[in-house]
Order: C-alpha cells, then structure tokens, then sequence
C-alpha cells in the first residue's frame, strides 16, 4: 500500500518472522493483493498458494504458517474479532483454514498488523512477543510442555503485559497431533485441519500481542451508519434471542427432530440421550455467565462449571459440534463428561470435532471386534464410556500408548489399523455433526469443501429452514423452495455455489460467520455498505461475490496442484451406501447417481470441467487467477 | 442535596465483548481503540470472569457521546451494552 496515504481498513502492514535465523520484517500489503482478496482468510490463501509447492511438507520448516485479519477485523463492525489461519494441513496434506474468534485478531489490527507469515524452525522452544512496532522472537523453553492455559498466563507474565493477548499451542501441538489447535483467549480454538501441528513444528509456542496504535476508516460517519444497519438487522433477526442465550447449543434439538444428528460413528442420525444435551440442560445446571467475542451484539458463549464429581471442571464453550462430536457420535449422554472433555482439548490444545471422529471411529472398531482390550492400551471403548475418552484424550495429546497412533487421525490411523470403511470423511478431514443422507445440499459442500469434510465453507442454513428464508432465498439466488426443500437434489448445487462465494467474502472481512451468510441476518449488501465506508473502496456487491468466487477456485486449484479431483468430491462410503435405519429422516441416504448429476451440475456453474473439476483456462482468466 | 445522571454497573451481565469500549473510543477523534476508552474490561483470572471498570470522570459528568438512536441523554458506552451490564441511574451529587 501506499506509504504516504492514511490506511482505511487495512493497516497495510504483513509481518513476515523467519525462526530459522530468528528475524522479523514489516512488508507493505499490497494493494492489489487486498483488493483481489480482501483480507484474513483471502489474502492467507493467496500467500500460502504462491509460497508452497505440491512436494512441501506440511510440517516442514520452508511451510508457511499465516495468521490474518480482515479490513474490518477490530473495527466498529459488528462481531468483527475473528481470526483465520492458513497452511498446508498435515491432516489432509492439502488446503488448509481454520478461523476462531476471541480477542486476539483485533490486538493484532490495534498493533498495526494485518497479516504474520510464520516461516523456518527455531532452534529451541521460542514465542513471539509484538509490542506493537517492537517484535521480539523469546526464548520459550520454559513453557514448552505447558497447557493452553498455563501458556497463556506464563507468557502474559513473561513480558510483563497482563492485557496483551495470547494465541498459543498445547502438549497436542507440540507432539504434532494431526489436529491439534491454536487457542486463543484459552478458549478460542482456530482448530480444524491442525494449524497447532504446524506451529508446533516450528517450535513456536505462542504469540502474544498488544496494540495501541488503533484503525482509521475512511468515512467515519457513513461507516456508522453501515454499521448502525448491520445491528439492527442482527437485533432484528428472528433467531436472535436463541443465539445470545444457547449459541450453537441450539441446534441440538433441531438435530435430533430433523433426524441429523450423528450417533455412534454416523451409525444412526438420532441419539436417545438428545434431550440430556440440550442447550436448556447446560444453562440450567451448567453455564455460569455468558460471554462474548471482540465487539459482538450477540455473545453466543458462555462459562461453565461442573462443581464437582470425576469430571469436576470449568471452562468456555461448548459449541454444538463439541457437544456432538464427545456426545452423540461417541454414544455419550453424560454432559458433565462432554464439558470436562471439552476443556481437556482446549488444554492440550486439539479439534473437538476431530478428536471426537476418532473416538468413535475406534469404538466401532471395538464394537466390531476390530480393536480389542489389548490393541487399545486395556480399555474398554464401548460407545458410550466416557471414562475411557478421558484418558484416550490425554493419551492422544501425548502420543502415549495407543494415543499415538489415534493422533494421526482416524482416516491414517485406520490404514494403519483397518476399520476404513468406518470412517467418515472427505479427502482425509473428519465430517461435522450433521449427517448429510438427509440434507442433500450440504452432503455437496461438505465433499467439495476445500478443507475436505467441512461444514463451515459452504454452510447454509437456507437449506434446513427454507420456510423463514424463503423469500431471501429467492432475492438472493433466484431460487424457490419446495416443501421439505433439503431433501431435494434439485437446485442445490446453485444455492450451495452461493453461500461458498459469500462465505469465503465473510471469512475475508474480518467477520463471524454465524451473524453473516450462515445464520442470515447480514446480507451481501450489509458488507458491502461497511467495507466501502471502511476502506473508501468504491465496491460493489458484485464486485465481492466475484472475489469469493476468485478465492474459492484459487483454493481449488490448490487442491488440484496436490492431485486432487472429482473422486474426492464424493459423500463417506457410509453415506452414500448405508441407509438412516431409525428416527424422522429413517431411509434416507445419497444416491449415488443423484449425487453425481449434482455434482455435475455444481461444476458447470462453477465454470469447472466434468473430468475432475478443475477450473477452465477461460474461468481462471476471467477471475484473473492466470 | 441533588440528584445526578450517572452510569450502574452490574458485572454478573458481563460478556466481556468489550462493545462499551469500542463505542466509546469510536466517537473520539484518531483511530479506535478500545484501550482508549473511558471503560475498561478487567479479565478476572480464575474462572475467566469479566468486570467493567469506569472512569471517575464518566461517573461525574457526561461525556456528550450520543449514540444517535438514543433518545435519551445516554453515554454510547451504556448504549451499545446489549447485555445489561451498564445503566443509567440517579446517584447523590455532593457539589449540591
């Protein structure tokens, strides 16, 4: 960016840190980076695509590890705190993101920082403290070893800054766990794909940040307005009181009565101790006070304590995925054991929802006589001992015992093991808590998903309450709801198109998500108002959808770079070949030949060939990727 | 003895969004940020409780930052509180 103009939005610095020969830059964002990709998540991808090749290793030194902010990231913004960091996974060896939410990312903007690209090893444990101008790579060999939650007081202390914040990795990161996490603010957990495997590889244990500089706009007072819009519409919206008081535990109910909620390893897609994880349950007798991200009208989440008990605990959380993926996939009513194990991973450090796949994948195996007493280190994995999870979480954490082999992730540990077929996912990345046999739009997006079997790129809740969306749905994508409208393949690639292009724009900003595209009270024109009063930019809502679509072939081509193509967008063999046996959605699943017209028709929207879904010459040359 | 306008604090309400302090810095002149707000959030340490702190000076006398919406004389910081931890009320003015 310029030197000389004021910054609007962008702070128009990338903090660039070598560990290999311990040494930090400040480049110039350039300006023709940040408005072909936005920011966070589009720029991270940018970088990462030009910095890596099909032969790095994802755990190798020369792999970039990318944090990023967006334009409105910190700003006046509705819940504009989220943070995306990019990478090649180790998980699935191809594409990688994961995005949290906390405080941390809008330090970084007050710092003045858009964007830090981690490269090298360093010889010893390190972390990284930015005191605004002043960045210093520490000797971190004392709290290597140290929880998340240690870390991020040991550190706070360290540089001698109780209000700084701390991003940092556990035990799982260290140990490389294929999906180990970067935590944020304890609790925020940037986890999918295992961003924490690939900071433990370079020995980085934390960055803490503090920031007094602060963000310009461009036009402060039509940015308040946007803004003054932008919470109205999410005060306004419908869902809006559920949300500020069970978060995502709202979903749960609706799960279980639509007949998507994963049971026992996907084996069935409703679970008899659904009402014993309602979100009504943890408020009752768990929650303690509510809590909110960096600048949110909502505060989806909350504290909690289990008094006492084995699974005495406390901690932030949990989402709906955690609930499920310790919960209903692993055949586990007992909450108090969902919360315990939930911060146990925001500890050492790992994906929820990973961690949970694996669980149940191996007990399958022990239901099925695959894995006995003495391949699992003598316990007994039936679904549903919860006990037996506690101590496999800490085992994985620790590669001790059979944990070293679940660390790798069910997808490598069964072609270890055997068991393959048992394993839900796509292209390598565990599935969410949503069986997909009922819903056939997002049995789509979570195949073509970029990070592999993903529920956060292509989210769309149009598709399970198509009747109070209906008529955004069609101002928004021209397309009419049908009674029962998710089950349908019929329109499903466009609308599913729609919501990827929007979600890689939200995933961009700087913004949540879940007051974005996903839960619908923002809409394309919400963030294109914000963004021009923001930056100055003359853009417009067309001009933003071209750029997510611009992000997510860029993260296609990636995939294709690794060898990836149309046999790796297709549903979990479990989905496509095994019907729901019980409950509301019973029968149900993907037909194999109604997958692949949709299939079809997703990549000829998308301007991608039949063979393998690669982008055209003419698509990459209209979006300027070549 | 008179009454005067002044700025309640209940801390259980607290979500810890810091959205007090970012509508506070942000009818300042220069850039946002929150740290220079006239309210802070401490970060209680044990069980990751948060509790606003405010200046004196906000208690005493109004600030003059309207949000718009706001009909009634009303700090932003009180005004972009969602989740009822800051209220106006009447507190004993000694200068009286």
């Amino acid at each position: 960016m310029n030197k000389n103009r004021k910054r609007y939005g962008w702070t128009g610095t990338i903090l660039e840190v070598d560990l290999t020969r311990s040494a930090v830059r400040k480049v110039d964002l350039p300006e023709q980076l940040a408005y072909n990709y936005l920011g966070q998540a589009g720029i991270n991808a940018r970088i990462l695509y030009d910095r890596v090749s099909s032969d790095t290793d994802p755990l190798s030194p020369e792999a970039p590890l990318i944090f990023g902010v967006g334009p409105l990231g910190g700003t006046l913004a509705p819940c504009s705190g989220r943070l995306s960091v990019t990478f090649k996974s180790p998980l699935t060896g191809i594409f990688g993101d994961s995005n949290c939410g906390g405080h941390w990312a809008s330090e970084l903007k007050m710092a003045g920082y858009d964007h830090i690209v981690v490269t090298g090893k360093a010889k010893h444990p390190v972390y990284l403290w930015i005191d605004n101008d002043r960045v210093e790579v520490r000797d971190g060999r004392s709290i290597w070893g140290k929880t998340t939650w240690e870390t991020d007081e040991l550190v706070r202390q360290d540089v001698g800054e109780r209000t700084a914040q701390v991003a940092c990795i556990g035990p799982a990161g260290e140990n490389l766990v294929r999906f180990a996490a970067i935590i944020c603010n304890k609790a925020r957990a940037a986890a999918r794909c295992g961003p924490g495997a690939v900071m433990g590889s370079k020995n980085l244990k934390a960055i803490a940040v503090r920031g007094d500089r602060g963000i310009y706009v461009a036009d402060k007072s039509a940015f308040s307005e946007a803004v003054e819009e932008a919470v109205s519409a999410i005060l306004a919206d419908p869902l809006y009181e559920s949300a500020k008081t069970y978060g995502t535990l709202a979903i749960t109910p609706l799960a279980q009565a639509l007949g998507f909620l994963p049971t026992r390893n996907f084996q069935e897609s409703t679970f008899e101790g659904a009402d014993k994880l309602a979100g009504e349950v943890f408020i009752k007798h768990f929650a303690t006070k509510h809590k909110g991200c960096y600048n949110c009208p909502v505060g989806c989440s909350r504290l909690y304590k289990v008094a006492g008990g084995p699974y005495a605990t406390h901690g932030e959380g949990p989402e709906y995925e955690t609930v499920s993926a310790l919960g209903a996939k692993c055949g586990n009513d007992n909450f108090e054991s969902i919360l315990h194990a939930n911060t146990l991973c925001n500890q050492l450090g790992m994906d929820t929802i990973s961690t949970g796949n694996t669980l149940a994948w191996a007990m399958e195996c022990h239901e099925k006589g695959m894995l006995d007493e003495t391949d699992l280190d003598g316990l007994d994995l039936h679904f549903g001992n919860a006990p037996a999870m506690m101590a496999l979480i800490k085992r994985i954490a620790d590669r001790e015992g059979v944990g070293d082999v679940l660390a790798e992730g069910a997808y490598r540990a069964a072609k270890k093991l055997g068991g393959s077929d048992w394993v839900v996912q796509s292209k390598g990345m565990d599935y969410p808590a949503v069986d997909t046999r009922g819903t056939k739009g997002m049995a789509l997006s979570f195949a073509v998903s970029p990070r592999g079997g993903d529920h956060l790129k292509g989210l769309s809740l149009y598709e399970v309450a198509p009747d109070v969306y209906a008529q955004d749905i069609k101002k928004e994508t021209g397309i009419d709801v049908t009674p029962q409208y998710w089950l349908q393949y019929e329109t499903k690639a466009g609308l599913m198109r729609w919501h990827e292009n929007w979600h890689c724009v939200v995933d961009s900003l700087g913004l949540c998500k879940l007051e974005g595209i996903a839960i619908k009270p923002l809409l394309p024109r919400h963030f294109q108002r914000m963004l021009a009063a923001a930056t100055g930019w003359d853009v417009s809502v067309a001009d933003l959808e071209r750029i997510g679509e611009r992000i997510w072939n860029l993260e296609r081509l990636f995939n294709v770079r690794e060898g990836m193509g149309r046999g790796d967008d297709l549903p979990p063999r479990r989905l496509l070949e095994e019907p729901i046996a019980t409950g509301p959605a019973r029968g149900e699943r993907l037909n194999r030949e109604s997958y692949e017209q949709m299939l079809t028709e997703y990549y000829r929207l998308r301007g991608w060939d039949q063979e393998n879904g690669i982008p055209t010459q003419d698509k990459q040359r209209e979006l300027g990727l070549i | 003895m008179g009454y005067a306008a002044s700025i309640r604090i209940i801390p259980e309400n607290c979500r810890g969004c810091r959205r007090c302090q970012v509508a506070c810095s942000s009818h300042d002149p220069g850039p946002l940020n929150p740290r220079l707000a006239g309210i802070q959030i401490l970060q209680l340490e044990d069980e990751g409780g948060n509790y606003p702190v405010i200046n004196m000076e906000c208690l005493e006398r109004f600030c003059g930052k309207t949000h718009p919406r706001d009909t009634e004389r009303k700090p932003a910081c009180v005004g972009a509180c969602l989740f009822g931890t800051l209220e106006m009320t009447q507190r004993k003015d000694n200068n009286e």
